[in-house]
C-alpha cells in the first residue's frame, strides 16, 4: 500500500462520467454512470512506459503498527481449581455445576472445597485468583467469601461483582507444591427477603477455569503427567476434553483414539470432537491427530499455552495409546455400593454430619443397589434418624425426609429443637427403591420470620443430621426386571456400532466414537452385548416386529397442518417419564353393544393385570414424539440394542440422555423413547421378572411376593387356577365314595 | 482443503488458460467447498472486513478502503468460492476505484475526504491480487468476462509497472506503483508485493508471460535479501544493488515485510531463507503474549510487537514450514483485531490448508 503526494489532477481524470439523458430517462433525474474499466483494450499493449521521474516522492502509508514497542511480558496460564466431589448439573442448594466450567454456589451459606494440584518443579505461586460473580440479590454489604488455602488463616474477600465474572485477587503462603485444599465458605444474605424462596435467590458463581493461580507457560512443562492433570481439571468441572481432527479421518483411527481416551478418563468424561479450523475459543488442553507420515505422540503447547497431546497417525494406524496418558484423577462416578440386608450409617456412605443453614436446605445421599436387587412387594425398609435442630426455629419450620423424591416421613422443627433427638425409626416401602442409584434427601424448609425482610444471621445451625444416621435396606432374591436396562448397564464401549447401512455414517460414527469414550466401566461387562446406532430411514426392514409406522410418526417432524383437524390434540404435558401419556379429555366413543361392552370390560381387566404397559409398542407410541428410540428390534435378541435417530437428534445431548439412562438403570421396559426435552419415556413389555437366584423356602415369599406385586391378576388366576386345580381331588373323593354308599 | 484439490486447481487452471475461453466450459473443481471448516473463518472475515456494499473497510486507518484490500477481499471470495462476495467487491472496486485510464485501481478511498480519492496512484500489489481473484471467479464461475479483466490488468501491470533493474542485467522489475517509484538512478521496490504464486498462475491464466519472469526475478530478490537477514520493508535498487530506501521509507522488516515469508509459504516455498529468518526472529513469540513484527533488519533487534492474533498465526506457520514440522501453534481466528492482521490470519490459513496440510493448528 502506498501514498503519493501532488499527483492529484483533474486533467488526468479518466473515469467515464457520463450523463445518461436519454429520452427514455427523460422523466428521470440525470443518471451518472460509472463506467467499467475498458474491456477492449487490444492484447498487444504499447510498449512499457513506467513514469520515470526526477525524486523519489512516494511515501508510504502508516501501516498496523498499533503498539510501541512494549516490552514482551510471559505468556501466562491458570492453573485451574476444581471440585473434589462429582456435582449435580441441575440447580441444587450448595454447590452445583450448572454451566460448563462454572461452579454455582445457592444459598444464603455455602461451604465447598475445592482442589488446586500444583506441579513439583515450579516456583510456588503466592497469589491466588478467583473470578466471581454474583447474584443481584445478594447483600454486599454483609456479604462475604472466606477462603482459607491448607487449613490456613482464612481470607475474607467482598462479594462485590454483579454484572459479570471479576477478579478476586489476594496474596497466600499456604500454596505448597503437589496436591492444595481451597475451602470456599460464603455468607450471602439476601437483601430483601427471607425464607426458602429467598435462598434460592442468592448465589454466588465462579468461573473455575479462571480460578487458580497464575504460572508462566514456560514453567508448564507439556509432558503425559501435566496433560492429564489438564483433563482433570476439565473432565471435573464439566468442560469436555476436545480432539482436534480433520474432517475425513479415518474413522477407525479416530475411535481407536476416543476409547484409548474414554478408558484413560475412566468414562467420566465427554469428548468433543471438533475441526482444527473451528473457530470457538480454546482455552483447554486438547489432543491433535493429524495425518502423518510416522504414527507418533508428543506434548506440546497450543497458541494460548495450553497442553495439547498431538498424535500422528500414517497409513490408518494409531500409535499406540495405552501408555500414552496417566489414567485422570477424577472424584468417584458411581456412589457407594450398599449391601441389602446390612444397617449402613451415611459415615459408610461417605458422608459426615449434615448440617443445614440454609431457610432451603436440600441434602441428596447416593448409594446404589446391586443390580439384581428387585422389592416389589410391601417389605420395609429402615432409616435410624439421628438428628437435631435449632431451638429458635420458627412455626411451620420441617423436615422432609425423601426417597427417590418421594416423601418417607415429614418432621416438624419448631418444637423440641436445641439438642440431637433420640434415634427415629423410619420405615418406609422398599418398593420406592430400584437398582441402581438411588438418593435418600434431607429437604428443610424454614419460614422466614417475618419473611419479607432481610433475615437475622442464625447464631446457631439450624439442622443436623449426624452422619451416625443408618439405613437398612431387606435383602431381595436375585431378580431383575426384564428390559434394556440390563444389556444397556452391561455395555461395553467396544460393543457400540454404527450399522453400515446408516445414511449418514460418519456423523453417526463419531456420536458413537464420544458414546463410547463417556461409558463408565459398569461391574458386569458383557462384551456380547451391542449398541448399534441407526437413523430413521436405514432400519433394517427385515424386522417384522417393528412398527415402521409408529416410528415414524415418532421420530420425524410433526406436519404443520394447514387446515383445521378434528382429530383430537395429543397433550402438551406429561406429568410422567415413566408411565403412559395422559388421558385427554375427549376419549373414544364407546361400543354400546354387547360385544363392545365385552371389549371394554377385557380392555379395563388387561389394565389392570400388570405392572407393565399394556399397550402394544406401536400403540404405546402413538401420539408421543422424540428423538430417538432405544431398543431391541429383534426380541429374541435383547441383547443387541439399536437406537434409532429422528433426523432431529443431536448426538451429543443424546450421549448424555444416554449416559443418564444407563447409571440411573430407569429402563426398565422394552423400549425407551427420548423426548424432544431430554427425558425418557419408557414402555413395558409384559414379560415376567427373572430370577436369578434358586428359589428356595428362604426366599420363596419375596420372589412370589415380587410376582404379585408384578401381576395382581396374573397371580389371582394362577392362585384360583392352583385352588380349582387342588379341589379336583377333593371332589374326586366325594364322588366316588358318594357312588359306592349309593350302592 | 486438502493440497490435492488446490493442485488439481491450479492444475485445471493451466488447462483453462491453454484453451480459449468460448471452450471452457468444464468446471474447475473445488477449493473451499462450502461445509469446509474455514469457511467459519471466511464468514468472521466478511463481518469484520467487508460491508454490505463490498468495500473492505480498513477501520485502522480512518476506515479507508485500499485496493490491496479489494485484492485480498476479491482473491480470498474467490478462494471460498463466495459468489455474492465477489460481486459485491467487483462492483463497489469499480464503481469507486476504477477511476484511472488504464486497468489498474486507484490506491486509496477515503470516506472523510472528497473526493474520496485524492491520489489516482496506483499499487501494485492491490492490482495483482485483484487480478488473481477475478481469474480464479473467471476460471470457476466459468466467466470469461473476469478474466478478461484480469488479463487486461496484467496487461497494465507489466505495462505500467515494470522496470528493467538499473543494474544493467536486463531483470524486469516491479515497481509498486506506476508512479512516484523510479528515477534515472534508483527504483524503489517493496519486496512483499511479489507475490510467486499469483504471479505465475495469471501468467499461465491470462497469457501474460511476463509476470512469470518477474516472479522468478521477484524471488530470486527475496532470496538474496533474506541471506543477509530478514527482508526489509523496503529497498532501493541502483546500479551497485541493493540499497537503502530514502529516508522517508520504513527502514524496518516490520508490517510490510511480515508478508514476505506469508506469501512464500503460500507459494508453496517452506523453504525460503525469509521463512526460515522470520521464524528464527519470533521464535520467542511462543512464550510471550505478543509476537515480534518490527525488526532492524540486520541485527533481529525487535522495534515493535502485537498482540494481534494474525501475526502470531504467519510466525507459527513459519516455525512449522521451517522446520518441516507437524501441527502449529497458529491461533484460531478472531475478529479481535483489525483488517490487516486479521487478512493475514486468513491467508496464513489459506496458505496451510494448501500447502502445508500437516502444519494444522493445533
Amino acid at each position: 500500500m502506498i501514498s503519493r503526494r501532488n499527483q492529484l489532477g483533474l486533467g488526468g481524470i479518466a473515469l467515464g462520467l457520463g450523463l445518461l439523458a436519454s429520452t427514455a430517462l427523460s422523466q428521470e433525474a440525470p443518471v451518472i454512470q460509472i463506467l467499467p474499466p475498458e474491456t477492449t483494450q487490444p492484447e498487444a499493449a504499447p510498449e512499457p512506459e513506467p513514469v520515470l521521474g526526477t525524486t523519489i516522492d512516494a511515501a508510504p502509508a502508516v501501516r498496523d503498527s498499533s503498539e510501541n514497542a512494549a516490552p514482551a511480558v510471559a505468556k501466562t496460564r491458570m492453573l485451574a481449581l476444581r471440585p473434589l466431589t462429582k456435582l449435580p448439573e441441575t440447580v441444587r442448594m450448595g454447590a452445583s455445576l450448572p454451566a460448563s466450567g462454572v461452579l454455582r454456589m445457592t444459598g444464603e451459606v455455602a461451604n465447598i472445597d475445592l482442589g488446586l494440584q500444583l506441579p513439583q518443579d515450579i516456583a510456588v505461586p503466592t497469589e491466588l485468583v478467583l473470578a466471581t460473580r454474583s447474584a443481584i440479590n445478594v447483600l454486599p454489604d454483609t456479604a462475604v467469601l472466606q477462603v482459607s488455602v491448607n487449613g490456613g488463616n482464612p481470607v475474607d474477600l467482598e462479594l462485590d461483582h454483579f454484572d459479570g465474572f471479576g477478579m478476586l485477587r489476594f496474596a497466600t503462603p499456604d500454596l505448597v507444591p503437589g496436591a492444595n485444599r481451597i475451602s470456599l465458605s460464603l455468607r450471602q444474605p439476601h437483601r430483601i427477603f427471607c425464607g426458602p424462596e429467598a435462598s434460592f435467590g442468592v448465589w454466588t458463581e465462579f468461573d473455575l477455569a479462571q480460578s487458580g493461580v497464575q504460572i508462566p507457560t514456560t514453567a508448564l512443562i507439556p509432558n503425559a503427567e501435566n496433560f492429564s492433570l489438564a483433563v482433570g481439571n476439565q473432565i471435573s468441572t464439566g468442560r469436555p476434553l476436545r480432539i482436534l481432527t480433520d474432517t475425513n479421518t479415518d474413522i477407525e483411527v479416530l475411535r481407536r483414539v476416543t476409547d484409548s481416551l474414554g478408558a484413560a478418563m475412566g468414562g467420566q468424561g465427554q469428548i468433543n470432537i471438533q475441526s482444527f479450523y473451528s473457530v470457538a475459543p480454546k482455552q483447554s488442553a486438547a489432543v491433535a491427530l493429524i495425518a502423518s507420515d510416522r504414527s507418533q505422540i508428543s506434548y506440546r503447547q497450543d497458541a494460548s499455552g495450553a497442553i495439547t497431546m498431538q498424535i500422528e497417525y500414517a497409513n490408518g494406524e494409531a500409535p499406540d495409546l495405552t501408555n500414552a496418558m496417566p489414567s485422570v484423577t477424577l472424584p468417584a462416578a458411581l456412589p457407594p455400593l450398599l449391601q441389602p440386608g446390612e444397617s449402613h450409617s451415611l459415615a459408610d456412605l461417605g458422608v459426615g454430619d449434615i448440617i443445614g443453614n440454609t431457610r432451603y436446605y436440600r441434602n441428596d445421599v447416593q448409594f446404589r443397589l446391586p443390580n439384581d436387587w428387585l422389592l416389589l412387594a410391601n417389605q420395609k425398609a429402615r432409616l435410624d434418624l439421628q438428628y437435631g435442630f435449632a431451638d429458635d426455629l420458627p412455626k411451620g419450620a420441617t423436615l422432609l425426609v425423601k426417597v427417590n423424591d418421594q416423601t418417607i416421613r415429614l418432621l416438624p422443627l419448631d418444637r423440641d429443637g436445641g439438642k440431637i433427638l433420640e434415634p427415629l425409626a423410619v420405615n418406609f416401602g422398599a418398593r420406592l427403591l430400584h437398582p441402581g442409584s438411588n438418593t435418600l434427601s434431607f429437604e428443610m424448609m424454614v419460614p422466614g420470620n417475618p419473611a419479607d425482610t432481610a433475615c437475622v444471621p442464625h447464631p446457631t445451625d439450624m439442622l443436623v443430621v449426624t452422619k451416625e444416621t443408618t439405613l437398612e435396606v431387606p435383602r431381595s432374591p436375585a431378580m431383575q426386571l426384564r428390559g434394556i436396562s440390563t444389556p444397556l448397564s452391561n455395555l461395553t464401549s467396544g460393543g457400540i456400532n454404527v450399522s453400515p447401512d446408516a445414511i449418514e455414517h460418519r456423523k453417526l460414527e463419531i456420536g458413537a466414537a464420544q458414546f463410547a469414550a463417556s461409558l463408565l466401566p459398569s461391574e458386569n461387562q458383557d462384551a456380547g452385548v451391542t449398541l448399534t446406532l441407526v437413523d430413521f430411514a436405514s432400519v433394517p426392514k427385515s424386522s417384522a416386529h417393528l412398527p415402521t409406522r409408529a416410528l415414524q410418526d415418532a421420530l420425524l417432524p410433526r406436519a404443520v397442518s394447514a387446515g383445521t383437524s378434528t382429530a383430537p390434540q395429543a397433550p402438551s404435558y406429561r406429568l410422567s417419564t415413566t408411565t403412559d401419556a395422559p388421558a385427554t379429555s375427549a376419549e373414544p366413543p364407546t361400543d354400546q353393544s354387547i360385544s363392545g361392552w365385552f371389549l371394554h370390560q377385557r380392555e379395563k381387566l388387561e389394565r389392570a393385570a400388570f405392572l407393565n404397559s399394556r399397550d402394544s409398542f406401536a400403540d404405546w407410541l402413538a401420539g408421543r414424539h422424540g428423538d430417538a428410540v432405544l431398543m431391541p428390534i429383534d426380541p429374541t435378541q435383547p441383547n443387541a440394542l439399536w437406537l434409532i435417530l429422528g433426523p432431529e437428534a443431536q448426538l451429543d445431548g443424546i450421549n448424555r440422555a444416554l449416559t443418564d439412562l444407563r447409571a440411573t438403570r430407569f429402563g426398565e421396559g422394552g423400549a425407551a423413547l427420548l423426548s424432544n426435552d431430554g427425558t425418557w419415556q419408557i414402555w413395558s413389555s409384559v414379560q415376567l421378572p427373572k430370577v436369578d437366584d434358586l428359589v428356595t423356602p428362604l426366599n420363596m415369599l419375596p420372589v412370589l411376593g415380587n410376582y404379585a406385586s408384578w401381576s395382581p391378576f396374573l397371580f389371582t388366576v394362577v392362585l384360583l387356577t392352583l385352588g380349582l386345580i387342588s379341589i379336583v381331588p377333593a371332589l374326586l373323593i366325594v364322588i366316588l365314595f358318594r357312588k359306592r354308599r349309593l350302592r | 482443503m486438502l493440497r490435492r484439490d488446490f493442485l488439481s486447481f491450479m492444475a485445471a487452471s493451466v488447462a483453462l488458460s491453454a484453451t480459449p475461453l468460448q471452450a471452457r466450459a468444464q468446471t474447475t473443481p473445488d477449493l473451499f467447498l462450502p461445509e469446509h471448516p474455514l469457511q467459519q473463518s471466511w464468514q468472521l472475515w466478511k463481518k469484520l472486513c467487508l460491508s454490505a456494499d463490498g468495500r473492505v473497510i480498513d477501520g485502522f486507518q480512518n476506515s479507508a478502503s485500499h485496493s490491496e484490500g479489494q485484492g485480498y477481499g476479491l482473491t480470498l471470495a474467490a478462494i471460498f468460492d463466495d459468489r455474492a462476495a465477489i460481486d459485491l467487491i467487483i462492483g463497489w472496486s469499480d464503481n469507486n476505484l476504477a477511476v484511472r485510464d488504464d486497468a489498474l485501481m486507484a490506491w486509496r478511498w477515503q470516506p472523510d475526504s472528497d473526493p474520496p480519492i485524492q491520489d489516482r496512484n496506483n499499487a501494485t500489489d492491490g492490482d495483482l491480487f485483484y487480478a488473481w481473484g477475478l481469474a480464479m471467479a473467471g476460471a470457476r464461475q466459468e466467466r470469461p468476462d473476469l478474466t478478461d479483466r484480469a488479463r487486461q490488468i496484467c496487461n497494465d501491470i507489466v505495462r505500467l509497472c515494470s522496470v528493467p533493474h538499473p543494474d544493467g542485467s536486463g531483470k524486469i522489475m516491479m515497481l509498486p506503483a506506476a508512479m512516484g517509484f523510479r528515477t534515472a538512478e534508483q527504483l524503489v521496490i517493496n519486496p512483499s508485493y511479489y507475490m510467486p504464486l499469483a504471479m505465475r498462475e495469471l501468467a499461465r491464466m491470462t497469457g501474460v508471460a511476463q509476470l512469470d519472469s518477474m516472479a522468478d526475478t521477484g524471488v530470486e530478490l527475496i532470496n538474496g535479501l533474506a541471506k543477509d537477514g530478514l527482508v526489509p520493508d523496503w529497498i532501493a535498487l541502483t546500479a551497485k544493488g541493493v540499497e537503502a530506501p530514502p529516508a522517508n521509507f520504513s527502514q524496518n522488516s516490520g508490517y510490510e515485510a511480515i508478508r514476505v515469508p506469508l506469501i512464500a509459504m503460500w507459494s508453496g516455498d517452506g523453504r525460503s531463507p525469509a521463512v526460515a529468518n522470520f521464524a528464527l526472529a519470533t521464535l520467542d513469540s511462543a512464550k510471550t503474549d505478543s509476537t515480534p513484527v518490527v525488526f532492524d533488519p540486520r541485527t533481529r533487534e525487535v522495534r515493535d510487537r502485537s498482540s494481534h492474533a494474525g501475526y502470531a498465526a504467519v510466525a507459527a506457520l513459519c516455525a512449522c514450514a521451517a522446520s518441516k514440522g507437524v501441527g502449529s501453534a497458529m491461533p484460531r481466528f478472531t475478529t479481535e483485531q483489525p483488517y490487516y492482521p486479521a487478512t493475514l490470519h486468513m491467508m496464513a490459513l489459506v496458505a496451510q490448508a494448501t500447502q502445508f496440510p500437516k502444519c494444522v493448528p493445533i
